[in-house]
């Protein structure tokens, strides 16, 4: 999907968007982006829509012509890779959203056609009929009237209206940037408009290494070389904030009154993204460089395009930190965990000193999806192995539930369906070997787990598992029978003449009243004849269980065998009868 | 515990108490190792305006709860075991960033860790390889279990050289402190205590209490194991003598950072979690009067004061006496830079010794003074973040401490 199509200026404007520009600037690093609208769901089901940028490339079609390709929106966007020897960066700008935008990327030099330049900040002002911020047009481009004091900027550079499409260049340095939206920033950015871009000194071909950066003096230590790398870019999502977006209903001035959020003053975010991810139990640990046979070492970009600040904390290998906001530290520093505060940038190495999977969580606490726990920013780095062990789950029986891995390394929760088949209830995640796995299966409302099959046996719920080899489990949910006897259920003798429980659960609608009936047993486990009815009606009871004080009566033979039956009266079909026989004497 | 104005009898205490015969003035307070039996139970802390907070912390062994947990000191190399029962209701572990090659033994694999189940057990082992100043905290939910106060410091002292923070004789220290620095939102605590545990948002935490070493001001320079705070056994006042040089192990302990403030002098960070600020040979320490510890983080650091550069001598000198011990001599003989008025013409506060030199004392009205018989010179170290020098928005309180500088030949060595 990442098409970094490499052309000079002139070639990809006249090729791809015929703008009039007559640059010569050769070496940069084109993309075309788009923004747009995107849905994601949280692990605790809401939905929240979000905005985002999507990549459009162009591929050669079947019949040889280029064929434009509309990435997806996503967020965050598109990661933004400048090649060593590109000088510039040029994003086309494409905004299909209905407000203008804008991009900027703290740290980076804004240009046009190569060259060195300032910003253009948008001006607007309030009038008041139509009451509106309107653009204010300025003497000189970008800067206030001399004497205005009322109007606000709200775009830090060149906007792209809606519809419109707009080029922006930055002559870019290496190092890793944050690149978000520049236009009524403190609403566009936490909807989602943000993402990574970085440049190396030197790119390699493995086994030959890359160089990120060249260390400043008074250093001399050689540049820093890494194997692999890995962007890990926290964000994060204020569900009211984005439902006011979405329904506008956000600002004072909003579309559809009542305007349910003023301003950005009552931001509070209540879920914590990596790479536009909350963690749950199917998220996949992010693998980093081998161990074996030589270990590699892994350059983790962390980037912050929150508000809030973070503490990733790795347990595990210390960190190498080199770099903070795209500049490298003249010496690097040794720690297990980076302050990571909004809109920063750190660059660390990582070299593992074994095969395994190294937790990073964020020490601050932001380990929720809103009231729901564990979520948030908590992700597994794997130093994976070369023979890895699948584990498969499969859910079955008649009733229905979950599976979740709910110990470290997580990868599968089976209530998430299968992206290529959704119909098929079965998730796998490959591990490395003697990987010890807690499995919690949970049942929906209606059914019950009744246990494990295949690589596991009996029903221990969580259970433990180590991962020896490749393993296919399966859990069994039945549906809850929708009344069950609980007491007497088998192996009672009751005493003529005393007070007792019967008692039974429900679930389901069967109406607010039951009838408890006792029954001869029929000496080959089933119900014989009715030998009195208990009680004609009494209530079902509350939160699913019932219960009745039955008087047993002194008449009733001591001879034969029962069983309590239940039965519903609005559906007198649902009945359970006691498991086994109750006796009197 | 007190109100603002029992302050000074706070500082009589400290006084007090520090001039008992036989009184320990280890200045880090904690447990050696290498083997630590902890017991995670309940119980409640106190913040200084009477609020009690229900609180989760770690035992030693079958001790009480204590907030922070106990500080485990062990030697570059011990091969470090920590037996952790667990008498919460839900299940608990412990993390310890930093260390390499922790094994668990026992309980149950957790999201971050093996945990204790309730009524359980676990063990974790591991090498202390290199010394320096380290934090442990709870890996069940953490973002809950820190904020209840399962939150401990585990200190590794190099091998062979007890004063000193790392095996670089640049690290020497006379004397070293504490400054674990934590936050808490006690409506969270309230609502475990009421069993809504479940119910709570952590994106909604605010908190409104600020400690040093478990304790709000000012019962922060109430003595160590003092019996009115049992769950909050640790001191934070520090005492030196001029000259001295005094190792601040600053260790985030809350859920934000924290901007640890040094009147007095300024202090120079020499490591950060646990490894020294070194690239080769080379010094690439930093020098502050702030230094932001962020959660989870640690900062060991090196503060010193010997009056210099206040433009007057401090003793009161003049040029031709010889100079104290520890005393610089930028400013020796320099004249005091005012007139004193007469005794009669002050309202001397309570730490006014009658006179303004170090070790001074002099005249004072009847019934005034008498509560710095050192003539010490107390400095204020808090959070720079002055919203948190209160405890549930009462002022002075939260994180906030003094260092006193005490004349020379006060304190026995370390």
């Amino acid at each position: 999907m990442n098409q970094n199509i490499r052309y000079c200026i002139r070639l990809s404007l006249i090729l791809l968007f015929a703008l009039a520009v007559t640059a010569g600037t050769c070496l940069a690093a084109t993309y075309n982006l788009r923004t747009g609208t995107v849905t994601k769901t949280m692990p605790d089901g809401l939905v929240v829509t979000m905005w985002g940028f999507g990549l459009d490339s162009y591929d050669l079609g079947a019949g040889g012509g280029l064929v434009l390709v509309n990435g997806p929106i996503q967020v965050p966007g598109p990661e933004l890779t400048v090649p060593p020897g590109d000088t510039a960066l040029i994003v086309n700008l494409t905004n299909n959203l209905t407000v203008p935008v804008s991009i900027v990327i703290p740290g980076q030099t804004p240009a046009a056609a190569g060259v060195a330049t300032a910003m253009t900040p948008v001006w607007v002002e309030w009038q008041a009929a139509p009451p509106s911020w309107v653009v204010k047009t300025m003497a000189v481009p970008g800067t206030r009237n001399a004497g205005d004091v009322t109007s606000r900027v709200r775009s830090l550079d060149k906007e792209t209206a809606p519809g419109g499409t707009v080029t922006y260049e930055w002559i870019v340095q290496p190092g890793t940037y944050l690149y978000k939206s520049g236009t009524h920033m403190q609403i566009q950015v936490p909807l989602g408009l943000y993402g990574a871009m970085k440049k190396n000194v030197l790119d390699a071909a493995p086994p030959a290494r890359a160089q990120a950066y060249v260390y400043p003096p008074p250093s001399t230590n050689p540049p820093v070389e890494f194997d692999v790398e890995q962007v890990l870019l926290y964000s994060e999502v204020d569900p009211t904030l984005l439902g006011a977006v979405r329904d506008n209903k956000y600002g004072v001035d909003c579309a559809a009154a009542p305007c349910t959020m003023t301003s950005a003053i009552d931001y509070h975010p209540q879920y914590y993204l990596i790479n536009g991810e909350p963690f749950s139990a199917g998220r996949s640990p992010i693998p980093i460089g081998a161990f074996a046979p030589t270990p590699q070492t892994t350059l983790l970009r962390l980037l912050n395009a929150g508000n809030e600040d973070y503490v990733p904390t790795l347990l595990g290998p210390y960190l190498t930190v080199v770099a903070e906001n795209g500049k490298a530290y003249p010496f690097a520093k040794q720690q297990y965990q980076v302050f990571l505060s909004g809109g920063k940038t750190v660059d660390a190495l990582l070299t593992p000193v074994a095969e395994g999977y190294l937790p990073l969580l964020d020490r601050r606490g932001h380990l929720n999806n809103a009231a729901g726990t564990p979520g948030g920013l908590l992700a597994y780095l794997t130093v994976p192995n070369a023979a890895p062990v699948t584990l498969t789950v499969n859910v079955a029986g008649t009733g229905t539930g979950k599976v979740q891995v709910t110990s470290l390394p997580g990868g599968i929760d089976t209530s998430v369906p299968d992206p290529v088949n959704p119909l098929v209830m079965n998730v796998s995640e490959a591990y490395n070997p003697n990987t010890v796995v807690a499995l919690t299966a949970t049942a929906n409302n209606g059914s019950a787990f009744r246990g494990w099959s295949g690589g596991l046996a009996g029903n221990q719920n969580p259970a433990y598992i180590t991962l020896a080899a490749v393993t296919t489990i399966t859990a069994t949910f039945d549906l809850t029978p929708p009344l069950t006897v609980m007491t007497p259920n088998g192996g009672q003798l009751w005493r003529r003449g005393s007070i007792q429980s019967i008692i039974w659960n429900y679930a389901g609608n069967l109406g607010p009243n039951v009838k408890l009936e006792l029954y001869r047993d029929n000496g080959a486990g089933g119900l014989g004849a009715l030998q009195t009815t208990i009680k004609a009606s009494v209530s079902i009871g509350t939160n699913g269980v019932g219960f009745f004080s039955w008087r047993v009566p002194t008449a009733i033979p001591t001879a034969p065998t029962y069983r309590v039956v239940v039965r519903s009266i609005s559906n007198p079909t649902v009945f359970d009868a006691s498991d086994g026989v109750v006796r009197f004497r | 515990m007190k109100r603002p104005k029992e302050i000074i009898t706070l500082m009589l205490g400290v006084m007090v108490v520090l001039t008992l015969p036989g009184t320990a003035l280890a200045a880090i307070q904690g447990v050696t190792g290498p083997s630590f039996t902890l017991t995670a139970k309940t119980g409640f802390i106190t913040v200084d305006d009477g609020t009690i907070i229900p609180t989760w912390g770690f035992a030693n062994g079958t001790g009480l709860m204590q907030y922070p947990g106990p500080t485990l000191i062990v030697n570059q190399g011990d091969l470090v075991s920590v037996a952790l029962t667990n008498q919460l209701t839900v299940p608990v572990s412990i993390l310890f960033p930093g260390q390499q090659g922790v094994v668990a033994t026992g309980g149950v694999p957790g999201l971050l860790t093996n945990e204790a189940p309730p009524a359980g057990t676990v063990t974790y082992t591991f090498t202390a390889g290199e010394p320096g100043t380290f934090t442990y905290y709870s890996g069940s939910q953490p973002e809950l279990q820190f904020e209840m106060g399962l939150v401990g410091v585990l200190i590794v002292r190099p091998t062979g050289q007890p004063k000193r923070a790392y095996a670089d004789p640049a690290t020497a220290f006379d004397r070293e402190y504490l400054f674990f620095l934590s936050d808490m939102d006690p409506l969270i605590h309230k609502k475990v205590q009421q069993g809504f545990g479940a119910t709570i948002n952590q994106s909604s935490a605010w908190p409104i209490c600020w400690f040093i070493n478990g304790r709000a001001g000012l019962d922060t320079i109430a003595p160590a194991f003092d019996p009115i705070m049992p769950y909050q056994p640790y001191s934070a006042v520090a005492l030196m003598h001029p000259g001295e040089k005094v190792l601040l192990r600053m260790v985030g302990g809350g859920r934000d950072a924290h901007p640890f403030h040094v009147h007095g002098n300024h202090h120079k960070v020499i490591a950060r979690d646990g490894r020294q600020l070194k690239a080769g040979a080379l010094d690439i320490s930093e020098g502050a009067f702030t230094t932001t510890v962020a959660p989870g983080q640690t900062h060991d650091a090196l503060f010193t004061w010997t009056g210099a550069g206040q433009g007057w001598d401090v003793y009161g000198h003049t040029a031709s006496d010889p100079l104290a011990p520890g005393e610089s001599a930028d400013d020796h003989g320099l004249a005091f830079p005012t007139i004193l008025p007469d005794i009669k013409d002050l309202l001397p506060g309570p730490l006014y010794p009658g006179s303004p030199f170090l070790g001074g004392s002099g005249s004072l009205p009847p019934g005034e003074g008498g509560f710095n018989p050192w003539g010490a010179f107390p400095f204020m170290w808090h959070s720079h973040n002055e919203k948190e020098l209160t405890s549930a928005d009462i002022f002075p309180g939260g994180m906030l401490t003094w260092v006193l500088i005490v004349p020379p030949g006060t304190l026995p060595a370390e």
